[in-house]
């Protein structure tokens, strides 16, 4: 399984066809495939596949307010604290989740992605503190999509 | 297209599941006319007497390495695009040919430069690479961040083309390579070399974002390759 943030889809849903001329969008449309609970947890699980997640994985709102009006959350994970943060994207963006899957008969690729879900936010984790650009990939490369946005606007 | 790599370091849950590699992708715009650049150079066939051959859409967008091209016909101002950094000639109506000038991509790049120079306060991503600018004059500043304005487009770029760039900024070699390790280093520095890093280099504690080459495999059947796939040819 994949987590695929797609922007195109959306704007091609959005804003009609004259900007389905301006880009091609790379994935299909998402909108409608049932919204999914995502932790990005800070360390790595050996195992795919089920678990009992919601019944041990108890996250908890933090009562302190973060100074940037952020959604913080609290949890444990083998006995370790964690302090999560709640991650949107952006508004022209589109959150999906793929599953590696057989491809059907009409199509004649090697390998195939099925939606599976989508998403509207992610929780991020870090140990005993909360994640930063800094700490954590996925804060980092949020703060890379405004530059490369401007770096693939078209100039004259 | 890139690939946040968990770096064997992250997990998903997703729901009741749990999946062992917590790799995200993220799509976002891409300008066409990086993917469109080493292609015109190369078929162009410029030589010192000649500038080159015309070429229409139909053949630069036909390659038998990247099949995948041809999707960019789905693009209708795609010819319209092309005017910016190519020369054309219409032979008859609805015949258009293009060949790669040098002289207006270079302003292309320039403009694109100083888009990302004028938003440059704005980059989270860069805040902390703006410490540095404290005992900077104005001049010394604006050298600076051009040269990791540079280094951002450099990623789309054939090294021919970042060559280009920076010797019309006045750039030299030696110069510049110290500023690509700094850049690599601080901002780029892959989040699991920290701890070994930071003993010593106390300030570079950013990590890298790993641009999308190994995400290829997935990214095939939408459409794209490497760019850098273009440049080694």
């Amino acid at each position: 399984m994949s987590s695929v943030w797609c922007p195109t889809a959306r704007l091609a849903k959005q804003q009609q066809t004259k900007n389905m001329d301006e880009a091609i969008a790379l994935a299909a449309d998402a909108s409608e495939a049932p919204i999914r609970a995502l932790h990005l947890l800070p360390c790595q699980i050996d195992y795919d596949g089920e678990a009992a997640i919601d019944s041990f994985f108890i996250v908890k709102p933090e009562t302190k307010v973060a100074q940037t009006n952020q959604v913080t959350y609290q949890s444990t994970f083998r006995g370790r604290g964690l302090r999560g943060v709640e991650v949107k994207p952006p508004s022209r963006y589109e959150g999906a989740i793929y599953r590696e899957s057989r491809p059907p008969p009409d199509i004649m690729e090697e390998r195939y992605l099925a939606l599976s879900g989508s998403f509207s936010s992610i929780t991020t984790w870090g140990h005993s503190e909360l994640p930063t650009p800094f700490s954590n990939n996925l804060l980092k490369a949020m703060t890379w999509l405004d530059v490369t946005e401007d770096l693939h606007a078209h100039v004259e | 297209m890139q690939l946040v790599d968990s770096e064997e370091s992250a997990s998903w849950f997703v729901d009741n599941l749990v999946q062992k590699d917590g790799s995200l992708y993220i799509f976002s715009p891409f300008d066409p006319l990086f993917l469109l650049l080493p292609i015109l150079e190369k078929r162009r066939k410029k030589t010192s007497e000649s500038p080159g051959i015309f070429l229409t859409l139909d053949d630069l967008l036909h390659d038998e390495t990247y099949i995948s091209l041809t999707r960019l016909h789905g693009l209708k101002n795609l010819p319209e695009k092309l005017l910016v950094i190519c020369d054309s000639n219409v032979p008859a109506p609805g015949m258009q040919f293009f060949r790669l000038n040098d002289d207006k991509t270079l302003s292309w790049l320039k403009a694109k430069a100083t888009r990302l120079l004028t938003r440059y306060n704005d980059y989270q991503m860069l805040e902390r690479f703006t410490s540095g600018e404290k005992h900077m004059d104005e001049t010394q500043k604006h050298d600076s961040r051009l040269r990791v304005v540079i280094r951002i487009l450099g990623d789309c770029l054939p090294p021919s083309w970042i060559e280009k760039l920076r010797e019309s900024y006045g750039f030299k070699d030696e110069q510049e390579a110290s500023d690509y390790v700094y850049f690599d280093n601080v901002v780029k520095r892959p989040l699991s070399q920290k701890n070994t890093a930071d003993a010593d280099h106390p300030t570079a504690k950013k990590k890298k974002l790993t641009v999308g080459q190994r995400s290829l495999a997935k990214a095939n059947r939408e459409g794209m390759k490497s760019i850098s796939s273009f440049f080694k040819k």
